[in-house]
């Protein structure tokens, strides 16, 4: 597709609509003063520093310094104020009523009586867009606006303080009985539709800032021994020791679910129970919880996990500037509800993205680690573009093709194959040559991490036939072992009664708490189910849906944990995941991950964090056996 | 207690000196509004005063400062909207490249990390890690971005763009 004609309008009509900005303004001084009384919360600077000041292009810009007393300084209307903000105390926390529900919602929290539990019978709750939501109950409606300005009070109107912020509730325009509380500090806005006034004073008179908004601006709180530490795109947090973490890649979310911004290109998922991509279907489903500024708080829509722990999916995110941010964990399973100090400390961003945590390499992996001089062979897409020639196993699917994940190649000759295809060029960038389904062998130069093609060609079923032994002989190829881990009982092993085939409850086991895996053994059509937790509940739930021969063993993970690895490998920026499978058989339960050149400090960092032959590591480029 | 504060030290005076004309340029690519990019640009360095010194790439500091910027300005937009209909439910949130082209006013209307990441790459002429940094996203989204915007924009008669 030639889109010259599009780009060059593209950058005529932008010079022409941008033109050239007049010289930078003069950077001047003001005056700062110390903070007489009264609120401006994004002006205060707390004890511990004074304030410079200076004026750039009329604009009053604030930094801190040395240790003085408080300052705050008039700003000249319109101008924005930008610069750290340290408060000197905590957000007071507004009364919840017993029994009511805390929702929060942006910066806003609310409390609503059980008859408008927003998960309650009759009721729903509908993510408008990135600042709304809607919650209906009968012919009752709450909606919340955060930070939309919406709550701009009419300077003509005293305000009313509730809970420590200036708030105004007053009539909806054009819609009979229906009131909207305005929150100064928030700029957000509340309205009611069908309440009796008496109801709707009760309800404001709950309001406050969210949990998350508080936090933002207190210190952090120490964080608690024995806390397991998160990255994310250089960022580092700090968790509860059994919490699951997860990792999921912007590529395998739609990204008109998230809204807000679209999905964030590295989520990361953390929470105790059930962790798996959907969850982070985040603002597409009920979500009662949002942060702000890139810290959002999901809720599980099912409730407590299996242990009936509580369950919060925290997805962070872009959190800009870097900054200490601390997220509440609901106590009762349902996030929203009562917030309480648990704890995430967000760090500085390094300058170097901090080396990951993860890393990997194939089950023998002195066989399959790449050495200088040794042979390898595979078969990918051969792509020449501006960056040299490569063999790609990953292809991004664009015209021309781009490599997404591949090796150098050193001494191909386009002369060897046929069937190369050229394309792009046009808009004065280098041509780029292509070709799919290609075998190459070569000897793997680790220090210019090149492959210099001994041989190459398309592919013929030969080679596929050959690659397939070398990966056997150099023990790459490892089997899941589905033999029978039980002993028969005395007697041997009852024949089913009905055909296992049909009556086998595949679903039904799989739902039952602690489930990793299973299969049948075609001898004996014996079933082996294997869970975490206690085998002897899981026995007797199994025998419960199904009346022929089981075989229960105990597994260490579970489905779930098994497919957050596996979701967390494939986000790892350390290497990239090419495929992956998850194998849960007699040996154990594990996840088979194959990348461009896995080495063995990447097995042993994965074997340290998920255990032994968790994740087993395999290569793209396998070794050619030694004659 | 009134004090009076002396202005920034050399160095970031300089940075600013120069840096200020291609802020202002980006910002208002980027918000669709000269006003709203000089405000962008003059936020963006609010937040890099305080830190010159602590940064090791200023530069990149401020393009991600003003990508950001001119994010939450796209955002206001929106705020702006719905605060006029009232808690209504959003349109889609554009910014106005007022008296533009069509072409700049149907960019105007791509959501905001492709319309960033084609003004960025084409006509800012950022390489795709500048972009991928100032938009915290890989190079690849980046790639992806660029190509939806594009694919909209091909969608559009010829004719309404002018």
């Amino acid at each position: 597709m030639n889109d010259e004609p599009l780009l060059r309008q593209l950058r005529h009509d932008l010079d022409e609509f941008v033109g050239e900005p007049g010289p930078a303004p003069a950077l001047g001084t003001i005056a700062v003063a110390p903070v007489p009384s009264g609120r401006s919360p994004w002006l205060v600077v707390g004890s511990a520093a004074a304030t410079v000041a200076v004026v750039v292009g009329g604009l009053l810009l604030l930094t801190q310094e040395d240790a003085e007393a408080p300052v705050a300084v008039e700003t000249p209307a319109p101008s924005t104020v930008v610069g750290p903000v340290v408060p000197s105390a905590p957000m007071p926390v507004p009364p919840t009523p017993a029994g009511w529900t805390v929702v929060e919602w942006g910066d806003v929290r609310l409390s609503l009586p059980p008859d408008l539990e927003p998960y309650g019978p009759g009721c729903t709750s509908e993510t408008r867009d990135e600042y709304t939501v809607v919650i209906s109950c009968d012919n009752r409606e709450v909606t919340i606006i955060s930070g939309t300005a919406g709550g701009a009070l009419d300077p003509d109107r005293p305000g009313v303080v509730r809970n420590g912020l200036v708030t105004d509730l007053v009539p909806v325009p054009d819609l009979d009985g229906a009131a909207q509380l305005l929150v100064d500090e928030t700029s957000s806005l509340v309205r009611f539709v069908g309440f009796a006034p008496q109801a709707v004073e009760a309800i404001a008179d709950t309001v406050g800032v969210s949990s998350t908004w508080r936090v933002r601006l207190e210190p952090a709180p120490p964080v608690p021994d024995g806390w397991q530490t998160v990255e994310l795109d250089g960022y580092s947090f700090r968790v509860p020791p059994n919490w699951g973490v997860s990792r999921i890649g912007a590529t395998e979310i739609d990204g008109d679910v998230c809204g807000f911004g679209g999905v964030m290109e590295s989520n990361v998922l953390i929470g105790r129970g059930s962790l798996n991509a959907a969850t982070v279907n985040c603002v597409g489903g009920r979500v009662l919880v949002r942060a702000v500024d890139g810290v959002r708080v999901v809720p599980q829509d099912d409730g407590p996990d299996q242990f009936n722990n509580p369950f919060v999916s925290i997805v962070v995110g872009s959190v800009q500037p870097p900054q200490v941010v601390r997220i509440g964990l609901a106590g009762d399973g349902t996030v929203g509800r009562t917030i309480f100090g648990s704890v995430i400390e967000a760090v500085e961003r390094p300058a170097v993205p901090v080396v990951p945590v993860m890393t990997t390499a194939p089950p023998d992996a002195s066989a399959a680690t790449p050495s200088t001089d040794s042979e390898y062979a595979s078969i990918g897409t051969v792509i020449e573009d501006a960056d040299g020639v490569r063999l790609c196993f990953v292809v991004l699917d664009s015209l021309p093709p781009q490599c997404g994940a591949g090796v150098r190649l050193g001494g191909f000759d386009w002369d060897e194959v046929d069937g190369e295809q050229t394309g792009g060029g046009a808009d004065g960038s280098s041509a780029t040559t292509w070709l799919g389904d290609v075998f190459v062998r070569g000897t793997w130069d680790e220090s210019a991490l090149t492959l210099t093609v001994i041989d190459a060609g398309v592919a013929a079923d030969s080679d596929r036939d050959l690659l397939v032994q070398m990966q056997a002989a150099t023990g790459e190829a490892t089997q899941p072992d589905y033999s029978l881990p039980c002993a028969p009982p005395a007697g041997g092993w009852d024949r089913p009664t009905t055909d296992p085939i049909v009556s086998w409850p595949a679903e039904d086991v799989a739902a039952l708490p602690g489930y990793a895996g299973s299969w049948n053994d075609p001898a004996t059509w014996v079933f082996t189910v294997k869970f975490t937790g206690a085998v002897a509940a899981a026995d007797a739930s199994v025998r419960a849906l199904y009346d022929g021969p089981v075989c229960v063993v105990e597994a260490q993970y579970d489905a779930a944990e098994l497919g957050a690895i596996a979701t967390e490998l494939r986000s790892m920026s350390s290497m990239q995941v090419l495929e992956s499978a998850i194998y849960v058989d007699a040996n154990g339960e594990w996840v088979g991950a194959t990348t461009v050149l896995p080495t063995t400090e990447l097995q042993a960092s994965l074997d340290e964090r998920y255990g032994e032959g968790t994740v087993r590591l395999r290569s793209s480029l396998t070794p050619v056996p030694t004659p | 207690m009134i004090g009076r504060m002396d202005g920034p030290a050399d160095a970031f005076e300089a940075f600013y000196r120069d840096a200020w004309s291609d802020a202002v340029r980006w910002a208002t690519a980027l918000t669709g509004d000269r006003a709203a990019g000089e405000d962008v640009a003059q936020a963006a360095f609010g937040a890099l005063v305080g830190r010159f010194d602590r940064l090791d790439n200023p530069a990149g500091y401020l393009r991600r400062t003003i990508v950001n910027g001119a994010r939450s300005e796209h955002r206001s937009a929106g705020r702006r909207a719905r605060r006029e209909g009232r808690a209504m439910p959003p349109e889609p949130v554009s910014v106005p490249f007022d008296h533009a082209t069509g072409l700049l006013r149907a960019v105007g209307q791509l959501p905001y990390d492709q319309r960033a990441a084609l003004v960025l790459r084409y006509w800012a002429d950022w390489d795709e890690d500048a972009i991928a940094d100032a938009l915290d996203c890989r190079r690849a989204t980046v790639r992806s971005h660029v190509k939806r915007a594009l694919d909209t924009l091909r969608t559009l008669d010829p004719e309404t763009l002018r």
